[in-house]
C-alpha cells in the first residue's frame, strides 16, 4: 500500500509540475531593407539545407492599450485587441496580453481572450458586440487619410473607455493576468486607466521551415519525421510526408499610428519571427541556432527583443 | 400554400431542435441561500457574481483550502464567461431579475461549489483503512435505514419537470435513451475498436487506463475486472429512467486493440501489466488474450492499424470502454448534499434506482456535474450518475477490505421486504447521501412508476449489451423482472407490461446444471471470464487467482 501510495503521489506531482500554460518559444530578428531577405521569403526555397515554403499572406489589425503613464510598456508588457485574417476567408478577434522577450531564446508569456463576439458594449448608444465594433473601428482606420489623429476615432475611444471602466473587474483573461502579475499597479482602479494608445496594421508572410529527408540525414544523422498530431499538422506536411516541420516563420511589415500627442505621425516596422514546432527541445535548439547563423551570414539579420508595441512607443515618445 | 410550406419548415426545424436534450430548469420552490446571496435589491449582485466567475475562470487561482484545484477546461471557462456576460449586461442595463437570470445564478453557484468539491475529492482519492471501514459500517447501517410506512390515503404522485438532474424519457425511447445521450455527446464506438494508450489512471479501485481515439479527439477509459458487464447495464437502466450517465461499452475477446505509441511511458503489454499491478494490485495476465507488435498480417485484417506498424499492442478476453468525449467537461460532484439539492425529487428517488440495480457504491464521488457542448458554442449543464458498476450482486468483505460485484447469486430476487403496513428497502449502500435520507414514500413511488415502464423487451435488449454469457444473462433477466414486479407490488402500481419470470429457473448445458433452482452452480467458463461469476474474492484479492 505504501509503495502504491508513493508511486501515485510521484506521478501526480510530476503531472502537476510538467504542466505549463501560455508559454511559447520564438526568436525575433530585424533586418535592413535591400538585403533581398523579403524577396527570399516571398519566393521560398532553401538556405543551407533548410527549406522554406511560403504559404500565406495575412493582414492583421491591432489596437494597443496602455495607461497614460505607459505603465505596461515600462513593465515589459503589451495589451492589444487584434483582428486577423484566419487564412480560411474569415477573421478572428483576440484580446491579448504579452510579455516582452527577455532573452534571444524567447520565452514569452501570452494569454488571450479568444471570443470577443459575445462581449457587448454601447457605441453611440447602440448595443454592439466587441468584434463588430472592432470591424467598424479598423474600417474607419483604412478609410481616413490622417490615421494617427485621435479625434477621428473619438466615439470609439469613448466607447472603449466606458467598456474598460465597467469591465475592469470582470473575468477577462488579460485583466485577470494583469491583476495577478502586478496587483499594485493593476488593481481594478489601475485597469480602469487603460486606454487605446496605438492603432495599426501588419501584413504577415507566413512560411513553414522544414528539412527534407536527405538534409535531415545530413544535419542530424537521422531522418526526422513530423511529431505533431494530425489535427495540428498543416496541409503541406500531410501531402509531403517526408518533410519534417521544424519551425514556423513570419515576416511582418507593419505600420502604426499614435492615439496620443506625438511629433511622429507613423512608424513602419519590419520584423522576422521564428517559432519552434519540433517537439524535441535539444534537437530543435541546435537546428534553430544553425538556421539563425545562416540567416545572419546571408541576409545580415540581427536579433531583436523588443515587441512591435515597444518599438513603436519608444519611437513615438522620443 | 405558403402557410403550408412554412408549417412544414417549422415542423422540420422543431424536430431538429427537440433532437437535442433540453436543459430543463434548475429553480427550486425556495431558492437556496447561496443563490439568494447573489441578488441585491432584486438586481444582480455584480460583485459576488464576478467573484464566482473569476474564480471559475482565473487559471492563476490554484488552490482551495490548500488542495490543488483541477485544471480548468477551456470550454468550461468559455461557458462561464457566456453566462457571466448575460448577468453583466442585465446589471448594466438595470434589468429586474427574471427566471432566466435565476437559472444562470443557480448554474454558476452549482459550478462554483462543485469545482471546489472536486479539489477536496481529488485530494482524497486513496481511502485510508479507517475510511474503508466506515464505508463498510455505513453499508451495514443502510440495511436498516430505509423503511417506509404505506400511507393510508395514497396521493397522486405529481409529474416531474425536466431539469439538468433528470429528463422525462418517452416510452418508445427507453432502450434508445442511452444511445441518444451518447450521440449528443459524440461518443462513437465501433465493433472493432482501436485505442491508443494515453496514460495510466489512478482514480477508483477498478483497474483502468486512459486511451485516445485514432483521430486524437476523444478520450476513453479502458477498464477490466468485475465491472465490465455490470457498469454497462447499470448505466443503460439509469439512462432509461431519465438520468444522464457515462457511456461504458463491453468488448469481448479480441474486439479491442490497445496500441502503445512509443512516446508513452508504458510501451508494451508487459509494462502495462506491471503498472496495473503497482497501481491497483491486480494482475492483468488473466485478462489478456494476445499481444505483440503490429505486423503486416494484423494490418491486412485491420487497415486502420497501418500507421502503427511496429508499435506494440495488446488485446483482451474482455474489457469495458467508457467514453470521455471532448464535448463533455467534467467539473465535480452534482452536490447532492448542498444547495438544497435534497429537495429535488429525482435525486431523492435515485435511491430506488440504485436499489433496483443493486448498486452499492453510492458515494458523492460517483456523481459528476458536467457541461455538454451541443454545438455552435452552446453548452448545457448536466448531472451524471457515473460508476454504476458496483451492482448486480455485491459481496463486501471487511477484513481484508475487498468487494466483488456482478455476483449473480448475491443479487436478490426482491428489492423490498413487504410488511403489513410498511416496506423495507433491502439494498445496502456505502454512502447515505442527504437526498436518499430525505426520500419519502412518494419519491420512491415516483421512481417505481418509471421502473414499471421498463418492459421485458427493453430489459432483454439492455442485458444483451453487457456481454454476459447466455446462462448468466438469462438469470439476470429473471431476477430483474422479479425485482421490478416486487417494486410495483410494494407501491400497489398496476403493471402495464407484466414480465414473466421463474425463480426456479434452470439452465442445463452438456448435461450439467449451470443454473439450478435460480442459482448459479458452476464457475461458468472461468478461463474466458477471469473475474468469475462465483468467486467472491474481488479486485483487492486478484479475483482469487
Amino acid at each position: 500500500m505504501g509503495i502504491r501510495f508513493l508511486f501515485v503521489l510521484f506521478l501526480f506531482w510530476t503531472g502537476i509540475h510538467s504542466f505549463s500554460q501560455g508559454i511559447e518559444t520564438q526568436r525575433k530578428y530585424g533586418f535592413e531593407q535591400g538585403t533581398g531577405f523579403s524577396s527570399f521569403i516571398d519566393k521560398g526555397g532553401e538556405i543551407n539545407g533548410f527549406s522554406l515554403f511560403h504559404h500565406s499572406d495575412l493582414t492583421y489589425y491591432d489596437l494597443y492599450f496602455d495607461t497614460p503613464n505607459f505603465d505596461l510598456a515600462e513593465q515589459g508588457y503589451s495589451l492589444r485587441m487584434r483582428k486577423k485574417e484566419d487564412g480560411e476567408g474569415g477573421y478572428a478577434y483576440v484580446f491579448q496580453l504579452k510579455s516582452e522577450m527577455e532573452t534571444a531564446n524567447g520565452v514569452r508569456m501570452e494569454v488571450e481572450e479568444t471570443e470577443l463576439d459575445f462581449y457587448l458594449l454601447l457605441h453611440k448608444e447602440v448595443k454592439i458586440d466587441l468584434a463588430t465594433f472592432l470591424d467598424s473601428l479598423f474600417n474607419k482606420m483604412q478609410l481616413v487619410k490622417e490615421k494617427g489623429t485621435s479625434e477621428i476615432y473619438q466615439s470609439y475611444l469613448d466607447a472603449l473607455a466606458a467598456w474598460i471602466d465597467f469591465k475592469a473587474g470582470a473575468p477577462i483573461v488579460p485583466f485577470q493576468k494583469l491583476h495577478f502579475l502586478m496587483s499594485d499597479l493593476f488593481s481594478i482602479e489601475g485597469i480602469k486607466k487603460l486606454r487605446p494608445v496605438l492603432i495599426g496594421q501588419s501584413v504577415r508572410s507566413r512560411s513553414h521551415i522544414y528539412l527534407n529527408a536527405e538534409n535531415s540525414l545530413q544535419k542530424t544523422g537521422e531522418i526526422l519525421s513530423n511529431k505533431t498530431v494530425e489535427s495540428e499538422t498543416p496541409e503541406f506536411f500531410k501531402t509531403n510526408s517526408k518533410a519534417c516541420w521544424l519551425f514556423e516563420s513570419s515576416l511582418d511589415e507593419s505600420v502604426f499610428y499614435p492615439l496620443f500627442q506625438s511629433s511622429l505621425k507613423s512608424v513602419q516596422l519590419s520584423e522576422f519571427e521564428v517559432e519552434n514546432k519540433f517537439p524535441m527541445p535539444e534537437k530543435s535548439l541546435v537546428l534553430m541556432n544553425e538556421f539563425e547563423a545562416h540567416l545572419k551570414v546571408e541576409y545580415g539579420l540581427f536579433n531583436t527583443l523588443n515587441s512591435k508595441y515597444l518599438q513603436s512607443i519608444l519611437a513615438f515618445r522620443e | 400554400m405558403i402557410r403550408v410550406i412554412l408549417t412544414i419548415v417549422w415542423l422540420v426545424l422543431a424536430t431538429k431542435v427537440t433532437a437535442t436534450t433540453a436543459r430543463g430548469t434548475l429553480r427550486l420552490p425556495l431558492h437556496p441561500q447561496e443563490v439568494n446571496d447573489l441578488v441585491l435589491q432584486n438586481r444582480i449582485n455584480l460583485f459576488k457574481t464576478r467573484a464566482i466567475s473569476n474564480y471559475l475562470t482565473n487559471v492563476d487561482i490554484l488552490e482551495f483550502q490548500g488542495f490543488p484545484l483541477p485544471k480548468r477546461k477551456k470550454a468550461f471557462m468559455r461557458h462561464i464567461k457566456h453566462l457571466n456576460e448575460q448577468l453583466e449586461w442585465a446589471y448594466l442595463t438595470n434589468e429586474t431579475l427574471n427566471d432566466s437570470h435565476y437559472e444562470i445564478l443557480y448554474e454558476i453557484t452549482l459550478f462554483y461549489h462543485s469545482f471546489q468539491q472536486a479539489a477536496i475529492m481529488d485530494a482524497n482519492v486513496i481511502k485510508s483503512r479507517k475510511e474503508q471501514i466506515e464505508l463498510y459500517r455505513t453499508a451495514k447501517k443502510s440495511l436498516r435505514a430505509f423503511s417506509y410506512r404505506i400511507p393510508v390515503d395514497q396521493k397522486k404522485v405529481e409529474e416531474e419537470i425536466d431539469s439538468p438532474y433528470w429528463h422525462h424519457v418517452p416510452d418508445s425511447l427507453l432502450y434508445k435513451q442511452f444511445d441518444k445521450l451518447a450521440k449528443e455527446k459524440k461518443v462513437k464506438t465501433k465493433k472493432q475498436m482501436i485505442v491508443l494508450f494515453d496514460g495510466l489512471s489512478y482514480s477508483g479501485s477498478a483497474p483502468k487506463v486512459k486511451g485516445l481515439d485514432l483521430d486524437y479527439d476523444n478520450e476513453w477509459s479502458l477498464k477490466w475486472g468485475d465491472e465490465v458487464h455490470t457498469d454497462v447495464l447499470g448505466s443503460r437502466i439509469f439512462a432509461a429512467l431519465g438520468y444522464d450517465v457515462d457511456h461504458p461499452y463491453f468488448y469481448g475477446k479480441d474486439e479491442l486493440t490497445l496500441v502503445f505509441p512509443p512516446d508513452q511511458t508504458v510501451k508494451n503489454a508487459q509494462q502495462l501489466k506491471d503498472s496495473i499491478l503497482l497501481v491497483y494490485d491486480v494482475d492483468l495476465t488473466h485478462f489478456i488474450s494476445s499481444y505483440g507488435e503490429i505486423d503486416d498480417q494484423l494490418i491486412k485484417n485491420e487497415k486502420k492499424l497501418k500507421p502503427f506498424f511496429g508499435y506494440s499492442y495488446v488485446r483482451f478476453l474482455k474489457c469495458a470502454l467508457e467514453g470521455r468525449p471532448d464535448r463533455v467537461k467534467r467539473i465535480g460532484s452534482i452536490l447532492p448534499n448542498h444547495l438544497s439539492n435534497n429537495q429535488r425529487r429525482p435525486l431523492r428517488a435515485a435511491l430506488l434506482a440504485h436499489a433496483f440495480i443493486g448498486n452499492w457504491d453510492t458515494r458523492e464521488e460517483n456523481t459528476c456535474l458536467t457541461t455538454v457542448h451541443d454545438g455552435n458554442y452552446h453548452y448545457r449543464i448536466s448531472a451524471i450518475f457515473s460508476d454504476l458498476g458496483t451492482s448486480f450482486g455485491v459481496k463486501v468483505n471487511a477484513f481484508p477490505p475487498d468487494f466483488k460485484v456482478g455476483l449473480v447469486n448475491e443479487f436478490e430476487w426482491e428489492v423490498f421486504q413487504l410488511k403489513r403496513n410498511k416496506i423495507v428497502l433491502k439494498n445496502s449502500i456505502n454512502a447515505m447521501l442527504d437526498p436518499y435520507v430525505k426520500a419519502n414514500y412518494e419519491d420512491l413511488k415516483w421512481m417505481a412508476q418509471l421502473i414499471g415502464r421498463l418492459d421485458g423487451e427493453t430489459l432483454k435488449k439492455m442485458i444483451a449489451e453487457t456481454g454476459w454469457p447466455a446462462p448468466i444473462a438469462e438469470l439476470y433477466f429473471h431476477k430483474l423482472a422479479s425485482r421490478r414486479a416486487n417494486i410495483l407490488e410494494a407501491f400497489a402500481i398496476a403493471d402495464r407490461h407484466p414480465i414473466s419470470f421463474d425463480r426456479h429457473f434452470n439452465f442445463i448445458e452438456n448435461g450439467i446444471y449451470i443454473i439450478k433452482d435460480g442459482e448459479l452452480k458452476v464457475d461458468y467458463k472461468r478461463l474466458e471470464n477471469p473475474e468469475s461469476f462465483l468467486e467472491k474474492k474481488g479486485r483487492e484479492r486478484n479475483y482469487g487467482h
